[in-house]
């Protein structure tokens, strides 16, 4: 049988006017942020338990995570060989990177 | 400095020229599969109307995994570094909003991605691959790398050719090295899909850049697939992996030489001819239609079936994650 979506979570949520979503403990951020999660984990275990949930679409969005968003602060052929490749080298070795070469962290 | 601005992306064109000399697997991709298709994405800058949509879902799922790494790395646990990954994903998602009435739209979304997120982590909660922590401290997660070849255009040999690209993750699995590479399907993850990264143009090439980059012996790739059910949303996860030899590698990279040197006669002919035996591959090549029309008609279905770039936005092996 087809489940509805736990509209009550959404609607708690909605009703508690949380502050930013945040890590910070104690917060309603943080429940918030630990409810989202909450609500995919019993949605996956719903799924495996057979039941189906509702595809998103336009008119029937289960949990309204862009409403939550909305109160999330950003924080402060010619020639087609011009030349004749050398099938004669030796094997190409590229170039040991120097300066050009990012690791970007 | 409040005012930062970030210097422009350099051209991966040479100069008054479509010669590219900075090739990622993506255009080299393009470049292998029709020239066509290259000119059309890479010196056009068409992409598919809902392309931007696989696009944004599967950057910012590879943003989120490199996001959790990064919190793990630096000593938070699961749960705590899960939150914080999540938080991010939002507020980066805040102004997202795809077209759910389009098929990509309808499962690839920002409740779809959140799901997923949460998902990949909880299923890989338990893991034998281990991220390699750098030596700066930080974890080998999306590693951008650019080198050199020892070959250029025969038309300027001042310039040599540069493969440049993104390593998702770089992992040891007992003992050994890998390159994890993750990709979204909504294709059944069994061997079908897995061999067709045997022989591969991206896998090889990532192979040969994380010896580059790790200065390590990688034995190969991981491929992390993450399968997206689309009749009602549902997530399956399965790694495989493929392997490259020195000699398998130093073939691609002979090969290379011979793709690059036609690319760069495709650019002085100002002409990149179809490859109609690729247009049914992989579902069917979305400039299929396009090419199926008349020469003096096609420039109205371009224009009217997909977007246009900007030169600043059109797809650059150069551009930074």
């Amino acid at each position: 049988m087809p489940i509805d979506e736990p509209q009550t979570d959404l609607t708690a949520l909605m009703s508690l006017d949380p502050l930013d979503l945040s890590t910070t403990p104690g917060t309603d951020g943080r429940r918030n942020l630990d409810a989202i999660i909450a609500y995919q984990r019993k949605q996956r275990l719903a799924r495996k338990g057979g039941a189906k949930t509702k595809r998103a679409t336009s008119d029937a969005p289960a949990v309204d995570i862009k409403a939550l968003l909305g109160r999330i602060q950003k924080p402060a052929m010619t020639n087609l060989f011009p030349s004749k490749p050398n099938k004669d080298r030796p094997g190409i070795k590229p170039t040991a990177p120097t300066k050009g070469f990012i690791r970007r962290l | 400095m409040d005012n930062i601005v970030p210097l422009p992306t350099p051209s991966c064109f040479l100069s008054d020229s479509y010669i590219q000399y900075a090739w990622d697997s993506t255009s080299l991709g393009y470049l292998k599969t029709c020239p066509r298709l290259y000119y059309y994405h890479m010196i056009c800058g068409y992409i598919a109307k809902d392309e931007s949509i696989h696009l944004r879902f599967g950057s910012e799922y590879h943003s989120a995994i490199q996001d959790f790494e990064i919190h793990r790395a630096s000593g938070l646990q699961f749960e705590d570094a899960l939150r914080e990954t999540v938080r991010l994903l939002l507020i980066r998602i805040k102004d997202w909003d795809p077209d759910i009435t389009t098929k990509a739209g309808t499962y690839k979304n920002p409740r779809t991605l959140v799901q997923l997120v949460v998902d990949y982590f909880d299923n890989y909660r338990q893991d034998s691959a281990k991220t390699i922590i750098l030596e700066n401290g930080r974890p080998a997660v999306e590693l951008s790398f650019r080198f050199a070849l020892d070959f250029g255009p025969t038309g300027h040999p001042e310039t040599q050719y540069m493969l440049c690209g993104h390593l998702d993750r770089v992992v040891t699995i007992n003992d050994n090295v890998f390159v994890i590479d993750h990709k979204s399907t909504t294709t059944t993850l069994g061997d079908y899909w897995f061999n067709q990264f045997n022989p591969s143009n991206q896998m090889t090439l990532y192979t040969f850049a994380g010896k580059v980059v790790m200065d390590m012996e990688v034995k190969g790739i991981v491929i992390e697939g993450a399968q997206i059910g689309l009749e009602q949303f549902t997530t399956r996860f399965a790694r495989g992996f493929t392997y490259r030899s020195d000699d398998l590698i130093d073939e691609w990279l002979n090969d290379l030489e011979y793709h690059l040197n036609a690319a760069e006669a495709f650019a002085e002919a100002g002409h990149w001819p179809m490859n109609d035996m690729s247009c049914d591959k992989y579902g069917g090549c979305r400039f299929r239609d396009v090419c199926s029309k008349n020469p003096s008609v096609r420039e109205h279905y371009l224009k009217s079936d997909f977007i246009q770039l900007p030169p600043e936005e059109k797809w650059n092996p150069l551009k930074s994650r």
